[in-house]
């Protein structure tokens, strides 16, 4: 299935190198109008994007630095003259290249392309730096915590808009229990009355024991979407505990004050 | 299963978010652009969006706008294709409305824990 993603990503390629080089033939005769300099910049993030995609960190790295140019060029940073668009032309002939010499099998030589990566970098006013660019390795694993089991206690208390942000606390809580044994306790307290409940408001907050292998980077990243939008805490505790302390319950339903749900 | 719809001007994306998460049991709608996207959604609900951002036509940003501001997809989870380096634009499609992100590349197993964190 990988080769046919390929296939279909060199086909895609040609198509947008071609888009490229119209455009910035345009750009060179003095068209450089904002849907031009667009098109441009999407050819070259799109190829971008799928080389990241295969592991292709030549081709990323080089159409990083091509793309931000570009994306220069797109704000108003830069004004394209007939000297900058000559060299995003030649970018885009080492792009060709290297898009080439992968569908091959080739390997690209280290320097392919280095003059002009200078020439780009010189018209973006920055050293050869390389800030910003895309690591390496676009799968990379975590190795800031060495694997080991650990138990950890979480409260984790979304603020009540969460919902209408198309986050679900219930579905955090499920991704979370994929990360080892998992016990939840629901802290209802902060229920209104029934009828003054208003669907799209979470009153809810949690206590969660994890027992888990990940590391912490992996079970901070469970909430990176309400990061902003809650109260989260976290400690690793020393031996696995029951989820037995007590929680302070002010429920004003008939309800059970706390629910395990999970 | 979901349905999610994925908006993309990349084919290559497009073929590897939809032949993944068709692998996985989602219900798959597709789009190529914000335009594209806004015409399919009227006619299907989806469950998820996931958008790039770059696009012609309707870019990824201006879509989440639209969307948001449709009774139907104002909770809906939207999700954004982006990069690490992207955090501006990370905070602009925060600030549009979106609900999170997809850093591209991803693996398989990556896409799917994410829209699982979403949409169960």
């Amino acid at each position: 299935m990988q080769d046919q993603f390929k296939q279909t990503y060199f086909e895609e390629c040609d198509d947008r190198i071609q888009e490229a080089e119209d455009g910035l033939s345009q750009m060179l005769d003095g068209e450089a109008s904002s849907d031009i300099v667009d098109q441009v910049f999407r050819a070259i993030h799109s190829i971008k994007g799928g080389a990241g995609a295969f592991a292709f960190t030549q081709i990323v790295a080089f159409s990083h630095e091509f793309e931000t140019v570009l994306d220069d060029v797109r704000e108003g940073k830069l004004i394209p003259d007939r000297t900058m668009c000559t060299v995003f032309l030649r970018a885009n002939d080492v792009v060709a290249d290297m898009l080439s010499r992968e569908q091959r099998g080739e390997a690209i030589p280290d320097d392919l392309g280095a003059d002009i990566l200078v020439e780009l970098q010189a018209i973006a006013g920055r050293s050869g730096d390389s800030e910003g660019a895309p690591q390496d390795n676009p799968i990379s694993s975590r190795e800031d915590d060495a694997p080991s089991m650990d138990t950890w206690d979480i409260h984790f208390a979304p603020h009540p808009y969460v919902l209408t942000t198309g986050n679900e606390p219930l579905y955090i809580l499920q991704a979370l229990a994929d990360l080892g044994d998992c016990e939840v306790q629901a802290d209802l307290s902060g229920l209104p009355d029934l009828a003054d409940i208003d669907p799209e408001t979470c009153y809810t907050t949690w206590r969660i024991t994890l027992k888990t292998d990940h590391a912490e980077a992996d079970i901070r990243e469970v909430f990176d979407f309400v990061e902003d939008m809650c109260d989260l805490q976290m400690t690793r505790v020393e031996e696995p505990k029951e989820v037995a302390e007590p929680i302070e319950i002010k429920a004003k339903t008939k309800q059970e004050p706390t629910q395990k749900i999970m | 299963m979901p349905t999610v719809i994925t908006v993309d001007d990349s084919r290559t994306i497009w073929d590897m978010v939809s032949y993944t998460l068709k692998e996985a049991g989602y219900n798959i709608l597709e789009a190529e652009d914000g335009v594209q996207a806004l015409t399919v959604l009227e006619a299907q609900k989806a469950d998820v969006i996931i958008t790039d951002l770059n696009m012609p036509n309707m870019d990824g940003i201006t879509l989440i706008k639209e969307l948001r501001a449709l009774p139907t997809y104002r909770a809906t989870p939207i999700l954004m294709l982006t990069t690490e380096a992207d955090e501006a634009k990370k905070t602009a499609g925060r600030e549009a409305g979106a609900t999170g992100w997809i850093v591209k590349p991803f693996n398989p197993e990556k896409l799917i824990a994410v829209i699982k964190k979403v949409a169960g």
